[in-house]
């Protein structure tokens, strides 16, 4: 119907990750080697019987993890709500999702390191200063059940994660429109599913870094964060896919547009929920409360706080407010790494601080891990991706999303 | 068509009527290309492209709704600094008498109200709305614009509108009529 049906560009099919594959794989198993190096070596250097090493891997870990959830959600969204004009770069997150079964795996050594990160785990342990947990937090907290709620959340998301993609891949070959009504009425449940697990799992494996402090909006503070760090990954890869000629003819100005306009929304979502969170702590002003906020505002801790207050939103906020930054593939792909630095600043402000209060901290097991995870992701991206069609070629709603255009 | 006696009928332009969206985006990059600046186009429902055959230049809406954005925010913040902490200093929870974080809430909903009324006044502002009346409403044809068809009118107040020329043009573009429209003054 519209002007451009009549020059609809044809069906990208076949489109594949080609010699990319040994250069992500490569590249990720080298850094994830150097940086696994550098976090045993600091971590053993360290002499704190490797409590800071059990920290930096829960950040780098739930760093990784959270982009990860993110683009689950993100495939779950386009579902749910029917939408058609992602379905040309609707593989990406998909793929990341279908990392989910590694990254879970990848989650158990929390398991064993409950002792150095948990008080409620280690009453006499070297953290936690406010000592074990009480009442029905005293019943949640056991590594029993922290262990069986993990496995729970692990399981779930591997799941979805591997059943999204496999049956999206399945469609590559059988065309069939089955498959979409089937993910689509299977979505909803996902997706109720998904924001519960992801609420649950920040409470068990952030939150409860404090066995006293709760915030029943920490879940949501989670969540804005994973889709903040998503979408600037489904950014950074779709426009390092497109440059290199692996998805040409998918993607147009219009799909980085929207992209945009996610990316700014959610990081706006992420102020709006963190402020949230400060104020009403910060009014009521109850010492159990007040707590937490303390070891992350005082003393050069502060600096860190200012930091995402600024970095994490007032700047992207003016940068990414204007049309022509959405539009203009280099300058939101530089939003979108700046916003992936602020998430993984905002994970350290979120579990670094206990261990050192007061006085800012930084260490090398932080970056080793960091570097591992990022890695990882490479390696796994590029593993996952050789493996399937970068473009769901036969999905019904792909010829919607090749015509995408928005004003 | 019986003349009222005392009313002068001028010509208030040319409208071409076509039937197919992609017609209408290669007459309006047509008459682009010739120079006009007063005429517009009419269509059932958005044409994808058109702005661009048309040349139209980017709205300022943006930037009028971000200074309102930018005024509601700072007026808000400066109006609770002063009733607070100037005019009646009073003493709430024991916090400073000027607490940023208490007014930020604020500070956030008469943003987005100032910022919401200038976007949607600007909006009627910037397309000469409200409007009782157009000349093309007189055109029996032109109703099918909000249906089946697509149109182009160039105005007679157009520097360059010479009644014979421009109906040349919008012919060479092969409406499926063209039609004078008139203007009561």
């Amino acid at each position: 119907m519209t002007a451009h049906a009549s020059s609809a560009p044809q069906s990208p099919a076949g489109l594949r990750l080609g010699p990319l594959f040994p250069v992500l794989v490569k590249a990720g198993g080298i850094t994830a080697g150097v940086g696994l190096l550098l976090a045993i070596v600091a971590g053993l250097m360290a002499g704190d019987q490797l409590v800071r090493f059990a920290h930096s891997y829960l950040l780098a870990y739930t760093f990784s993890l959270s982009l990860l959830l993110g683009a689950q959600l993100f495939v779950l969204i386009q579902y749910l709500t029917g939408a058609g004009w992602a379905t040309s770069i609707r593989r990406i997150p998909e793929i990341l999702s279908g990392l989910l079964p590694v990254w879970c795996l990848l989650g158990l050594p929390l398991l064993f390191f409950l002792g150095h990160l948990y008080p409620w785990a280690s009453p006499e342990g070297p953290v936690g200063a406010h000592g074990p947990a009480e009442g029905f937090k005293a019943a949640m907290m056991t590594p029993f059940a922290f262990g069986l709620r993990l496995i729970l959340y692990f399981a779930v998301w591997s799941f979805f994660g591997y059943y999204y993609l496999r049956k999206s891949v399945e469609q590559d070959k059988t065309g069939s429109v089955e498959t979409t009504l089937h993910l689509q009425r299977l979505s909803p449940v996902a997706t109720i599913v998904w924001a519960l697990s992801v609420s649950f799992f920040s409470f068990d494996a952030i939150m409860s870094l404090d066995a006293h402090w709760h915030s029943t909006i920490f879940g949501i503070y989670f969540f804005s964060g994973c889709m903040v760090g998503a979408l600037a990954v489904i950014v950074l890869l779709t426009w390092f896919l497109e440059r290199s000629g692996r998805i040409r003819g998918a993607v147009n100005v219009h799909h980085y547009h929207d992209l945009g306009k996610l990316l700014f929304a959610f990081n706006m979502f992420w102020a709006y929920i963190a402020f949230s969170q400060y104020m009403l702590v910060w009014y009521a002003n109850i010492p159990s409360e007040t707590s937490w906020y303390a070891v992350r505002l005082h003393g050069s801790w502060q600096w860190a706080g200012l930091l995402l207050l600024v970095g994490h939103f007032l700047i992207p906020f003016l940068g990414l407010m204007s049309r022509g930054a959405k539009r203009r593939p280099g300058l939101l792909v530089f939003w979108s790494v700046w916003l992936l630095v602020m998430h993984l600043i905002d994970t350290w402000w979120l579990i670094v601080p206990p261990l050192s209060p007061g006085q800012i901290s930084f260490s090398f097991t932080d970056l080793g891990w960091t570097i591992t995870f990022i890695g990882l992701l490479s390696a796994g991206f590029g593993y996952a991706a050789r493996q399937v069609p970068l473009v769901a070629e036969r999905d019904p709603r792909l010829p919607e999303a090749l015509t995408h255009a928005t004003t | 068509m019986a003349d009222a006696s005392n009313s002068v009928h001028s010509v208030y332009g040319l409208l071409a009527e076509f039937e197919h969206p992609e017609d209408l985006l290669h007459a309006a990059e047509k008459v682009r290309l010739a120079g006009y600046s007063s005429w517009d186009t009419f269509t059932p429902f958005q044409v994808h492209g058109l702005d661009d055959a048309m040349g139209v230049r980017r709205t300022i809406l943006p930037w009028l709704v971000f200074g309102a954005g930018a005024f509601g925010c700072g007026i808000a913040i400066l109006f609770q600094w002063w009733t607070n902490a100037v005019d009646y200093p009073f003493l709430i929870s024991g916090k400073p008498e000027w607490s940023l974080p208490a007014n930020i809430p604020v500070a956030f909903e008469v943003t987005i109200l100032c910022a919401a009324i200038v976007a949607v006044v600007g909006m009627l502002w910037l397309n000469n709305l409200p409007r009782l009346h157009h000349p093309l409403f007189r055109s029996e044809r032109f109703r099918r614009a909000t249906t089946d068809r697509f149109f182009l009118a160039i105005e007679a107040s157009d520097p360059l509108f010479d009644e014979v020329a421009t109906r040349k043009l919008l012919e060479s573009t092969k409406p499926s009529a063209v039609e004078c429209i008139e203007d009561t003054t």
